[in-house]
């Protein structure tokens, strides 16, 4: 008995064509792709649809087809409520969608696995830097050795935020989505390459959703750290060095956060008007694209310009109004 | 007034300003999207960006007024390709054009200042 195998359809084509003109399966090779395909069964496979092949026995599955048809069902369900259109665009699509993703998480965090993967780090080192708080205050330790433990905690927060625009352009490596969009529907894959279709569908569907999301986060973040500077300046240092704190932190908070939103609106205007301006785009998804990385690009650089011209600023009010 | 200090004090101006425009960006993008949106039709690219960039929460707004600004700015581009009517540009209302060129108009410009100054002052 050989391997089931599976494929991405990738054109519209009615269900019982599919199985005896293209596949052109024998009679008892039907009835197993009608059992291991009940949800595309007499009705449209729509582009992008996984359809699982085998030729074994009707009378069993393998472990190997059942995960097969469990993919093939999640990639069905990532898909409900997309057009025709839409699902056809996104297959053939799919390398620019992807990487759009990716380029776009560097700027604006989309949540994709990575990114999750990476908050739940985050999320531990705030824990822990918690748990070293309490101990603090508990009267458990010194001041000394309370802030040295937390420099390091710190440290290590920093290089793992550093992570995340390592892994957001990682992420065009590790898909084979060319290989499998650029095969007929004759040509079948091996299991391995299906199994992270499923899961890149999902987060290509979810695209738009994530973008809007992953900029809340970035955002609280962004408050969170600004807020634990100032603490810290305030139970270490001396009274100026507080209010020091005080001004410069929030300067820099809100000029980020200010530059980024409105970098990233004039962003997205600039990157769709580049694209067509040099004749990349011609309309549709491409300048839809532009606009996205041109606005990720630009608010990630608004981020970061507008901190420094908050901190510049700030410094300088705050040297002005209580003297040096 | 010696140069250090027109320097200085320009930072905390474009601060103010960054600040300002956000603001009227955030303003527009709540309450003159819709409007500005009405005014370029049924063209191509308005219905893809609507398509995309509706129930995505405000960076969706964000994203349709930015290409919105952009058809605005280089319009004959648009035209070029098919992607806009050439009288819904042309009849565009005088300040809803406004509203939506110039807060973009000056973040781009803000953003750029705020680079040179931060090169300028060694920071990157």
């Amino acid at each position: 008995m050989s391997q089931p195998y599976a494929f991405v359809n990738d054109q519209t084509r009615h269900y019982i064509h599919l199985r005896d003109r293209d596949l052109a399966l024998s009679m008892s090779a039907r009835s197993k792709l009608d059992q291991l395909n009940p949800f595309l069964r007499n009705g449209m496979v729509m582009p992008g649809d996984v359809v699982v092949v085998s030729d074994g026995p009707t009378h069993m599955c393998t472990p190997e087809e059942t995960l097969l048809m469990q993919l093939s069902l999640d990639v069905r369900g990532a898909m409900i409520g997309m057009s025709a259109h839409e699902s056809s665009v996104m297959t053939h699509n799919f390398d620019l969608l992807q990487s759009l993703m990716s380029y776009g998480s560097i700027g604006i965090g989309a949540s994709t696995a990575a990114w999750s993967r990476h908050l739940k780090d985050l999320e531990d080192l705030l824990k822990q830097t918690e748990a070293l708080h309490q101990r603090w205050r508990g009267g458990g330790m010194t001041n000394d050795k309370f802030f040295a433990q937390r420099r390091a905690l710190f440290t290590r927060m920093e290089t793992s935020l550093k992570g995340i625009g390592r892994f957001g352009s990682g992420l065009n490596n590790q898909g084979k989505m060319k290989q499998i969009l650029g095969i007929s529907s004759k040509s079948y894959l091996h299991t391995g390459d299906i199994r992270g279709y499923a899961g890149k569908v999902r987060g290509v569907s979810k695209m738009a959703s994530a973008m809007s999301k992953g900029a809340y986060v970035g955002i609280a973040l962004d408050v969170g750290v600004g807020a634990l500077e100032i603490q810290e300046a305030c139970s270490t240092g001396r009274e100026e060095e507080c209010s020091r704190a005080k001004y410069v932190e929030t300067g820099k908070t809100v000029g980020g956060i200010g530059l980024a939103w409105a970098g990233g609106s004039a962003g997205a205007g600039v990157g769709a008007s580049i694209c067509l301006g040099l004749g990349v785009a011609t309309g549709g998804v491409a300048i839809v694209g532009c606009a996205l990385v041109g606005g990720a690009v630009m608010a990630w650089g608004g981020g970061n310009a507008g901190s420094m011209i908050g901190e510049g600023a700030t410094t300088l009010l705050y040297e002005n109004i209580h003297g040096r | 007034m010696d140069v250090k200090f027109i320097l200085d004090w320009s930072v905390v101006l474009c601060f103010l300003l960054i600040l300002i425009d956000a603001a009227v960006l955030l303003w527009v993008v709540l309450f003159r999207l819709e409007q500005i949106e009405n005014a370029l039709g049924n063209s191509k690219i308005n219905m893809k960006v609507k398509r995309l960039g509706t129930n995505v929460g405000l960076l969706g707004r964000q994203y349709r007024l930015g290409i919105a600004a952009s058809v605005l700015l280089f319009p004959n581009m648009y035209i070029r390709k098919g992607l806009v009517d050439p009288d819904d540009v042309k009849n565009m209302p005088t300040h809803l054009k406004r509203w939506a060129v110039i807060p973009n108009v000056a973040a781009a410009v803000l953003l750029m200042l705020s680079f040179i100054w931060a090169l300028m002052a060694g920071k990157i």
